[in-house]
C-alpha cells in the first residue's frame, strides 16, 4: 500500500511539475507595522495593496482517497508581509458563492496554509510524515461566520422548523444554541460540544485553528493556539490574511527566521463544491523567503 | 485492502483493514411479520438520544413501509440503482460490495443525501405496492402488499462508515462490537454519512460533527436489551450475542434462529458490510423483492418460519422476545416453558410455550354482570 502511495505521489509530482512553476517564490516584505495589523488582520487594509503577489497553482487531491478527481479551485494569489516579530499571509481566489453552512449536503468554504517544523527537505507537503510533523493553520467560512456572531443555528439552515421542546434548554423559542444550553444537563444533549471537540465550539474567538500533523488521517489541534487571521468575501473573490509570530517557542510551531528561507504549502476548498477534508486543492510546497529588515 | 471473510456473501471480499472479529458481536433479530409501525421504538430511541438541538430529523431508530417509503427518502433505491444489477449463485454472491466497486478518489462506493431527505421520515407509510383492482375483495390473501422495515444502525462486522473515515474516529468495539463514532475526534467530513450504505450516520448541524446510534452501550454493559428493544410493544425484537462463525451454540437464541435456521437474515447482504440486524422476511411479499432486500435465503427463511409448530426449540426461541429487559445468552425449554439465562446463568425469564388458557362463566355473579360480546 505504501510502495503504491509513494508510486502515485513520484507520478503525480512528474506530471504537475510543469505546472507549479509559475509559483517561484512568495516574498514576504518587511513594513514596520503596529502589532494591531496581525493581531486583527484585516484583508482589505490598504497596506496590501502595495504587497506583491504570487499566483500558486491549486491541485486537486488525488493522493489518498477521498479526493477530487478535477480541481474546484485552480489558482490562488499569494501575499505576505512581516513586521520582523510577526508574519502574515494573505490567500485570495476567486470563489462565485460565499458558502458558510455546513449541513449533511453542505460544506463550507475554506482554505489553509501549512509549514514544515524541520524544514521543507525533511516532510512531505501532503499533511507531513512520521516523525517529520507540518504545521497547519486552517480558516473556515463557517468559523468566520461564528466569530461574526452568527453561529449556524437550525433555522439558519430550515426557516420553517418547530419543535416541542429541547430537553434541558433554557431561555426562550427559538432557543438559539449558544445562549439556551449553559447548563451541564443541557449540554449533554449536544455530543461533541458536550466533550469539547475542537470543531464543536459555541464561542470561538478566531476564525482560524492551529494543527500539526504527521501524516494521513493525524490531523490534530494543536494545545496551543498563536495564529491569527480573518476572512473576507466580496464580490465573488475570498480574500483571507492568516497571521502569526514568527518565534512563539512552541514546539508545534514553525520557527520563521527574518532574512532566512523556508516553504508553505496552501490547500482551498469550495464549499458549494462540497469540499470538505482530504477533498481539496492544494499548492506543495512554495518556497517562501522573509525579506531582510533594511 | 485485506481480504476478509464475509460469511453472508459466503466468499472473501476486498476491505481496508484486517479481519478482526470482537469478542462478542451485539446482534438483533427483528421479526417483520409482527412489526406494527407503531414507532414506539422511534420514539423510545429518540427521546433517549436525539432530543438535542441539530438532531430534530435525526432518528437513529426508524420504520419505514416498504416498498416505498424509506428514510432518508430513497436511501436504499439510491444505491441499488448506483451499484446496477449484481448477481448471486445459489448462497455465493458473485457481484460486487461497496468495497469492491468505489469510484477513483474514494473509499467506499456510496451516495451522500441531500439535507432535504430527512426532513419526511414517514414519507410513503402504508403505502401498498400497486392498485387495488375494481371490484377485488379480500380472499383469504391481499393481491397487494406493504410491509414495515424497522431500522437501525447494523453494527456491522465491516462497517462502512469506519472504512470511509479518513481520520479514523470511528471503531468497532471489541468487547461488544458496537460501532461507534468517537466524538471527541470526529471533524465533520461527512464521509461516514456518504460510505455507509444503511444511512445510519448522521450529520449534526449544530456540533458539526456525526453521530450514530451506540447500541445503547451503556445499557448493554448492564447485561440489558438495547431501548428499541426494550420498548417494542409488538415483541417483535431480540438483542444479544452472536458467535463468530464456526462458534455458534444450539441453546444461544440469536445463534439458533440466525446461524443454524437461518429464519433471520442480514438486509441487504450483498453491500458486504456483514450488517448485524437480522430480519425475518415477512411472508407475504413477493420473493423476487426478498431476494434483492435479503438475498437469496429468503424463500427457505419463510419455509422455516411457517414450520415453527414443528420445530419446539425456534418455538422456544421466539417466545422470549419481548419477555425481558435482559440480554438472554442461554435457553432452554420444556414441555411448557421456554427459559432464559442471562451471563451469570441466572434465570432471567421464563415464558409458556402457549398461552394459558381460561374459560369464564358467562354471568359475573359479584359484578352483577353478563360477559359477551356483541357478535
Amino acid at each position: 500500500m505504501k510502495r503504491i502511495t509513494y508510486v502515485i505521489m513520484f507520478v503525480t509530482a512528474i506530471l504537475v511539475a510543469p505546472r507549479l512553476l509559475c509559483a517561484q517564490e512568495v516574498r514576504s516584505i518587511y513594513q514596520d507595522l503596529p502589532k494591531s495589523f496581525f493581531e486583527n488582520p484585516q484583508p482589505n487594509d490598504s497596506v496590501w495593496k502595495a504587497v506583491p503577489a504570487t499566483m500558486v497553482s491549486l491541485l486537486p487531491q488525488n493522493i489518498t482517497a477521498p479526493g477530487l478527481q478535477s480541481p474546484s479551485v485552480e489558482t490562488a494569489n499569494v501575499k505576505s508581509i512581516h513586521n520582523g516579530k510577526w508574519m502574515a499571509v494573505q490567500l485570495s481566489w476567486a470563489d462565485a458563492s460565499r458558502d458558510v453552512n455546513v449541513d449533511t449536503s453542505k460544506a463550507t468554504d475554506a482554505c489553509a496554509i501549512q509549514f514544515p517544523i524541520k524544514g521543507g527537505d525533511k516532510t512531505s507537503p501532503f499533511m507531513g510524515a512520521t516523525d517529520a510533523p507540518v504545521a497547519i493553520t486552517h480558516w473556515k467560512g463557517i468559523w468566520q461566520n461564528d466569530v461574526l456572531g452568527k453561529y449556524q443555528d437550525v433555522p439558519d439552515l430550515h426557516p420553517n422548523v418547530w419543535v416541542g421542546m429541547y430537553l434541558f434548554a433554557t431561555g426562550k423559542r427559538p432557543f438559539p444554541v449558544t445562549t439556551s444550553f449553559n447548563t451541564v444537563a443541557a449540554r449533554n444533549t449536544l455530543g461533541s460540544i458536550y466533550v469539547n471537540n475542537p470543531i464543536a465550539q459555541l464561542h470561538r474567538a478566531i476564525p482560524v485553528e492551529e494543527l500539526m500533523a504527521e501524516g494521513f488521517g493525524t490531523l490534530t489541534t494543536q494545545p496551543h493556539q498563536d495564529a491569527r487571521g480573518n476572512g473576507v468575501w466580496d464580490k465573488g473573490t475570498w480574500t483571507v490574511v492568516f497571521a502569526r509570530p514568527l518565534s512563539t517557542g512552541d514546539k508545534h510551531d514553525p520557527k520563521l527566521v527574518v532574512g532566512g528561507e523556508t516553504v508553505i504549502a496552501f490547500a482551498v476548498w469550495d464549499g458549494g463544491h462540497k469540499d470538505v477534508g482530504g477533498r481539496k486543492n492544494y499548492a506543495p510546497w512554495v518556497p517562501i523567503k522573509l525579506e531582510k529588515i533594511p | 485492502m485485506s481480504e476478509v471473510k464475509n460469511w453472508h456473501l459466503n466468499r472473501l471480499m476486498q476491505y481496508p483493514y484486517d479481519e478482526k472479529r470482537p469478542n462478542k458481536q451485539l446482534a438483533y433479530v427483528f421479526d417483520t411479520n409482527k412489526c406494527i409501525a407503531c414507532q414506539t421504538c422511534t420514539v423510545a430511541c429518540k427521546t433517549t438520544w436525539t432530543s438535542g438541538k441539530g438532531q430534530e430529523g435525526m432518528f437513529w431508530n426508524n420504520v419505514e413501509t416498504k416498498p416505498y417509503g424509506g428514510y432518508p427518502a430513497a436511501w436504499d433505491v439510491k444505491l441499488l440503482n448506483k451499484m446496477g444489477p449484481q448477481e448471486w449463485d445459489g448462497d455465493l454472491y458473485t457481484g460486487q460490495t461497496i468495497f469492491e466497486s468505489q469510484d477513483a478518489g474514494e473509499r467506499v462506493n456510496g451516495h451522500m443525501p441531500e439535507t432535504e431527505d430527512y426532513a419526511y421520515p414517514n414519507l410513503g407509510v402504508d403505502e401498498i405496492s400497486g392498485v387495488v383492482d375494481r371490484g377485488a375483495f379480500f380472499q383469504g390473501a391481499h393481491n397487494v402488499w406493504m410491509y414495515y422495515l424497522a431500522r437501525i444502525c447494523n453494527h456491522c462486522t465491516y462497517p462502512g462508515c469506519l472504512a470511509a473515515c479518513p481520520r479514523k474516529a470511528i471503531y468497532k468495539r471489541e468487547q461488544d462490537g458496537v460501532v461507534l463514532i468517537d466524538q471527541s475526534r470526529c471533524r465533520g467530513y461527512k464521509e461516514c454519512v456518504k460510505a455507509c450504505p444503511y444511512k445510519k450516520t448522521f450529520f449534526n448541524m449544530v456540533t458539526r460533527t456525526s453521530e450514530k446510534c451506540i447500541g445503547c452501550y451503556p445499557l448493554l454493559e448492564q447485561g440489558e436489551q438495547p431501548r428499541c428493544v426494550q420498548t417494542c410493544i409488538g415483541k417483535i425484537r431480540m438483542a444479544g450475542w452472536l458467535s463468530k462463525p464456526g462458534e455458534e451454540r444450539q441453546d444461544n437464541p440469536i445463534d439458533y434462529l440466525v446461524r443454524i435456521k437461518k429464519v433471520a437474515l442480514p438486509l441487504y447482504p450483498q453491500y458486504g458490510t456483514e450488517p448485524n440486524v437480522y430480519y425475518i422476511p415477512p411472508v407475504h411479499v413477493p420473493k423476487e423483492f426478498l431476494w434483492e432486500m435479503f438475498g437469496p435465503g429468503a424463500e427457505d427463511a419463510i419455509a422455516q418460519y411457517r414450520a415453527i409448530r414443528n420445530d419446539p426449540k425456534m418455538m422456544a426461541a421466539m417466545v422470549l422476545f419481548g419477555n425481558t429487559p435482559k440480554i438472554i445468552t442461554r435457553y432452554v425449554s420444556d414441555a411448557k416453558y421456554s427459559i432464559g439465562y442471562n451471563e451469570k446463568d441466572e434465570e432471567v425469564v421464563r415464558v409458556p410455550l402457549i398461552e394459558p388458557f381460561f374459560e369464564r362463566d358467562m354471568f359475573d355473579p359479584i359484578k352483577n354482570v353478563y360477559r359477551h360480546n356483541t357478535a
